[in-house]
């Protein structure tokens, strides 16, 4: 069973040897330093924790934590990290990920990941960009922003994943910036004891392909009225704000999809059980 | 600002110094890891500094007395204020940019600790912040100093003639 326990472990018991080898600046650094931050708080020891991510600048976070990691295949970081949850719901498992990863070519999977509900949570370091391809426009990147793989800009109305979470059933959401470590920490922290599927967005600057957003500090705020249990209410909030309120926004209280069966033990017939009309 | 007690304001004395040699130890990783040594080399001084700062305040203090939950830190920024932004690093950084932006984080430090002396609810409060603003004004002037001495940046530092981008 899985427990939190008093456990004098600090953020660095988390990190690895291995030295990111992001651009200096970037705001992937102090991502990292919250995650870790905030699972010295869980209690849980490295061993007992998964980070799971696809493809990217920001999914090559796992490789610098000290827990079980599985650095995936683009786009595929929630159903591995799903899967993993359900055949071991002792550990304590995280998806970490980028915009363009978990929008893009995640897109689908993010949708059902959050119509799932499985109890995990689900990090997006957004920059609005693919950094690691070197610069081409996301689903989140604005219409207008004029760069040298997308000249004039793409003139695409962006995606909007916190009211997309909040439509297909996702259970906690939040959004945290990277220059707030301590708060993004806390944020982290709240989202993972909350059951069922939470998904905290944070604005993470690539300070190499979208310099200009390194004045994302000065935009930053915390939402002005409190989280919400009512999912509608929340999404109406998140459409209609500036995309730099930050905190909790929606916690609900869906109950967290479990199979009836233990997935680790199950045989085919098990599984063929939950299709049969 | 809502340190009103002595324990307090050690704690955030200790954390302050703490975090911003980790900061330090982290930009030199950065540094390092884009073969800028020569700002990975500066900034492990500095955090050398600052870990023997922390250690001090150990010393003196009792490490135990020292620590506070996580959500009771108060700075009045979204981070402690001699930590050196993350978002102000660029793999190119010269070294007198380098030490202004430890000057700024000095000034930060100093700022933090006058507006502390000048809200204090107790004289107790008040003199222990006077004296931490003395501490940070000293730290201030050894880094105006140690600037004086550097040659200027050259002009357009931050340009690459291999830039990440090149279409
Ligand atoms: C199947 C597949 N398609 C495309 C790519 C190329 N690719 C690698 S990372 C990436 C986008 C990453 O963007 P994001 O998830 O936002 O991460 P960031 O680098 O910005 O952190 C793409 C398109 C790939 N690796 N695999
Ligand atoms: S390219 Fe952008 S996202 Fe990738 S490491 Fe560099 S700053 Fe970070
Ligand atoms: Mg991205």
């Amino acid at each position: 069973m899985s427990t939190e326990t008093a456990c004098p472990l600090t953020a660095r018991d988390y990190k690895s040897e291995l030295k990111p080898v992001w651009c200096p600046g970037c705001g992937d650094f102090s991502v990292l330093m919250a995650i870790t931050k905030a699972l010295a708080e869980t209690g849980r020891r490295p061993e007992e924790i998964a980070v799971i991510s696809g493809i990217g600048c920001s999914s090559r976070l796992p490789a610098y934590t000290n827990c079980y990691g599985f650095h995936g295949v683009h786009g595929r970081a929630l159903p591995l990290a799903a899967g993993l949850k359900l055949s071991r719901p002792d550990l304590l498992v995280i998806a970490a990920g980028g915009d363009g990863d978990g929008y893009s070519i995640g897109g689908n999977h993010f949708l059902h990941a959050c119509r799932r509900n499985v109890d995990l949570t689900y990090i997006v370091m957004d920059n609005q960009v693919y950094g690691m391809t070197k610069g081409q426009p996301s689903p989140t990147t604005p219409p207008e922003w004029d760069s040298a793989l997308a000249p004039g800009g793409t003139g695409l109305r962006p995606f909007h994943p916190l009211v997309i979470a909040l439509a297909a059933g996702a259970n906690f959401v939040a959004r945290s910036f990277s220059g707030d470590p301590a708060n993004t920490a806390q944020l982290v922290l709240e989202a993972i004891r909350h059951p069922g599927f939470s998904l905290i967005e944070i604005l993470s600057p690539c300070v190499t392909f979208r310099p200009e957003d390194r004045n994302w500090a000065k935009r930053v705020h915390p939402a002005a009225v409190d989280e919400t249990q009512d999912r509608a209410r929340a999404a109406r909030r998140v459409l209609t704000d500036d995309g730099f309120n930050t905190g909790i926004l929606f916690r609900g209280d869906r109950p967290p999809y479990q199979p009836p069966y233990n997935p680790a033990e199950a045989g085919p017939v098990d599984f063929e059980v939950e299709f049969r009309p | 600002m809502t340190i009103t007690d002595v324990a307090t304001l050690l704690a955030h004395a200790h954390a302050m110094e703490q975090e911003a040699a980790e900061r330090y130890e982290e930009l030199a990783a950065q540094m390092y890891a884009v073969n800028n040594s020569k700002i990975g080399d500066l900034f492990t001084k500095l955090a050398e500094i600052e870990a023997k700062h922390a250690a001090q305040l150990s010393l003196e203090h009792g490490a135990a007395n020292l620590a506070l939950t996580a959500s009771d830190y108060k700075w009045n920024s979204l981070e402690s204020p001699e930590a050196i932004p993350i978002g102000e690093m660029h793999y190119l950084l010269p070294e007198r940019r380098a030490m202004t932006l430890a000057l700024a984080a000095e000034h930060r430090a100093l700022a933090f600790y006058e507006r502390l002396a000048d809200d204090a609810p107790n004289e107790k409060l008040r003199a222990m912040a006077a004296e931490f603003a003395a501490d940070e004004a000293t730290h201030v002037r050894i880094v105006q100093a140690w600037l004086l001495r550097l040659e200027a940046d050259v002009e357009n530092w931050h340009e690459d003639m291999d830039p990440p981008v090149s279409l």
